[in-house]
């Protein structure tokens, strides 16, 4: 992820308006309100995406095959799967239901290459607790770009995560990063 | 000591509960069977150069698998001569040599100790490096381009490890223009026992309609599988559906007929697969015959014996590592055909990973079920019992075409039981010459009633 260290800075106003945003996406999710995200919160043209790197020696540049794998690579019909697989009522590994919390922080915002878009870092810490005994916890980096809608709100356009945990210990990532 | 004639008994199908449990098992699976059967390294696709390589486990044994100069691939024991450090830590990529990061001794890509730091000052030039090599995998072979390895270097070859189960195999990974794994692997925990996701893969059709309503009805409304969703009733009579085979070396899969197609989301990405299909499957029966021409088109799951899974449909390829009896690592990786278009192999790896991988809406749902048909056996009374892999029981038949033991019907558990019996014998097993000298009765187990 290549970190914009020389973009502009979006306005406080608009790093606020970042920031309440990300907020309100965490509570959506985490309290199993992925409908009203996703309707509210997603651009239609999302992309999603969560890959992991194969480790591999810095000097080696020669080595054959890809080097990332996607966990995610979803559009807003992928996602929308997604949510409507509790929807179902038949989605026996959230009943009884998994608990989500995140702490969403290290928050910045630039300018994006075009206008109405913002590139948007932020780092992400969540516990899952499921079925009496299980909690599991992810830590992870995400970047994001917002687009500002017809209406002028704030929609998630794009968001790539290069999740660092190599070999995932939390069993699956089958919730909304 | 374990008494392993007690734990299995093929003809009435049942298991004890304690072979997902008893540290005791476990050891020796790994001694019996681990340390002797052939088990998945990796692809040749994924090693093509001199000097590409990966490093994965064998059982609980860390190795490292290389390409040769002379384009032959070997595997030795990823653990240093001197005082026993990992001499490789990346997980794959191009090299000349392996160091030892603790005092720097260097190998050869062939194994051979290379160098030795001061070694005239420190060790008087009397370490002998000859015989200092790292320690090799006694056996490397692949079978269509999929390399497997094997430490026990009195075990039979590759292919008559696969048995009959290479007829079957050949169907989607010898097909014309040959298969590949698009790489790297997921790799994730699981808090299961190793063979609780091998016995799910092997044949568990079963489970489909049930543990995947939801998903099934979501993600595959295109399928024939989406009858099955909610297990009410079948499209079709079982055995009209499809079949269930195993093989001597336990290796089996249910096969739906008709079934490989409609698994993606999309109607185009659907459309695309089916006109690859529509276009592979008459050179398929050229080669292979009209049998496995049909097997081409169908939807399977199996197991290699012991612990390689695969899905043709959704195309995962998976290893399950274990990592003690209540704990694997699961990796994950999706196969292609080598001459699809580039564009098919993206959507089907795309669509692999949304099921099957470390996020799959499908992948999740099984955990919970392996997991938990492990960790009750904690319970001192739940693992005196057995377990029930009867269905089906008294319907095994040979075929006229198709090897090993078929039953007809794809919702079955012979070859559960395959896998069982091939297990118990390995167990049982001082050597390979005591299952060579058994080969030739294993039918009967499953035939005489
Ligand atoms: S342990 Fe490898 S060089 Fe000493
Ligand atoms: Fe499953």
């Amino acid at each position: 992820m290549t970190k914009q260290n020389d973009a502009r800075e979006v306005t406080r106003e608009v790093r606020d308006e970042i920031e309440r945003f990300l907020f309100r996406e965490a509570r959506l999710i985490d309290s199993e309100q992925e409908r009203e995200w996703l309707q509210t919160m997603v651009d239609p043209e999302i992309k999603y995406q969560v890959f992991s790197r194969q480790l591999r020696y810095r000097k080696d540049t020669r080595g054959s095959g890809d080097k990332e794998v996607y966990f995610f690579d979803d559009n807003y019909a992928d996602l929308a799967h997604r949510v409507e697989l509790r929807e179902t009522g038949m989605q026996w590994v959230a009943d009884p239901p998994n608990r989500l919390r995140r702490i969403v922080g290290n928050i910045e915002g630039f300018e994006g290459e075009r206008a109405g878009e913002y590139r948007v870092y932020s780092n992400c810490m969540v516990t899952r607790n499921r079925m009496v005994y299980e909690q599991m916890s992810y830590a992870y980096g995400r970047d994001d770009i917002l687009r500002r809608g017809a209406d002028g709100k704030l929609r998630l356009l794009q968001r790539v995560i290069d999740f660092e945990e190599r070999f995932v210990r939390g069993k699956n990532l089958l919730f909304i990063l | 000591m374990v008494d392993v004639s007690k734990l299995i008994n093929t003809k009435d199908g049942i298991q004890s509960r304690r072979i997902f449990h008893d540290q005791d098992i476990y050891d020796l699976e790994m001694e019996r069977i681990f340390a002797r059967c052939w088990l998945f390294l990796t692809h040749e696709s994924l090693i093509p150069n001199a000097g590409d390589f990966i490093t994965t486990k064998m059982g609980q044994d860390n190795v490292i698998v290389v390409r040769q100069q002379n384009g032959k691939v070997r595997a030795f024991v990823n653990s240093c001569s001197h005082r026993g450090a990992r001499v490789c830590a990346a997980e794959a990529g191009n090299t000349r040599s392996f160091v030892c990061s603790y005092h720097g001794w260097a190998y050869g890509i062939d194994g051979s100790l290379q160098g030795v730091p001061l070694e005239k000052e420190v060790y008087n030039n009397q370490l002998d490096k000859f015989t200092h090599g790292l320690v090799e995998v006694a056996l490397v072979d692949s079978f269509c381009g999929f390399i497997y390895g094997c430490f026990d270097s009195s075990a039979p070859s590759l292919r008559e490890f696969l048995g009959e189960a290479a007829w079957y195999l050949e169907a989607w990974m010898g097909v014309p223009g040959g298969t590949e794994l698009i790489g790297p692997p997921s790799r994730s925990m699981l808090y299961c026992n190793w063979k609780t996701p091998g016995e799910n893969f092997i044949g568990d059709m079963y489970h489909v309609g049930w543990t995947h309503a939801s998903s099934t009805q979501v993600l595959f409304p295109q399928s024939p599988l989406m009858a099955l969703q909610g297990n009410a009733s079948l499209p079709a009579p079982a055995e009209v559906m499809g079949l269930h085979f195993t093989s001597r070396g336990g290796h089996g899969a249910a096969i739906t007929y008709g079934g490989r197609g409609g698994l993606y989301t999309t109607a185009r990405e659907n459309e695309m697969l089916a006109a690859w299909l529509a276009a592979q499957t008459p050179k398929v029966a050229e080669r292979l015959g009209e049998v496995r021409a049909k097997l081409y088109n169908s939807a399977w799951d199996g197991t290699i014996f012991p612990n390689n899974s695969f899905l043709v449909g959704p195309n995962t390829f998976k290893v399950w590592l274990p990592r003690g009896p209540g704990a694997i690592e699961a990796l994950t990786w999706t196969w292609v055909e080598k001459d699809m278009p580039e564009e098919l192999k993206r959507i089907i790896a795309r669509n692999m990973n949304q099921t099957f991988g470390t996020a799959g809406m499908l992948e999740s749902e099984d955990a919970d079920n392996m997991e938990s048909m492990t960790q009750v056996n904690d319970g001192v009374v739940t693992r005196r019992g057995m377990l029930n892999a009867q269905m089906g029981l008294g319907r095994e038949r040979e075929d006229a075409v198709m090897p090993g033991i078929v039953s007809d019907a794809m919702i079955n558990e012979l070859s559960h039981r395959g896998f069982y019996r091939y297990y118990q014998e390995m167990l049982m097993a001082d050597n390979w010459d005591e299952l060579r000298a058994s080969a030739s009765n294993w039918k009967k187990s499953h035939l005489e009633r």
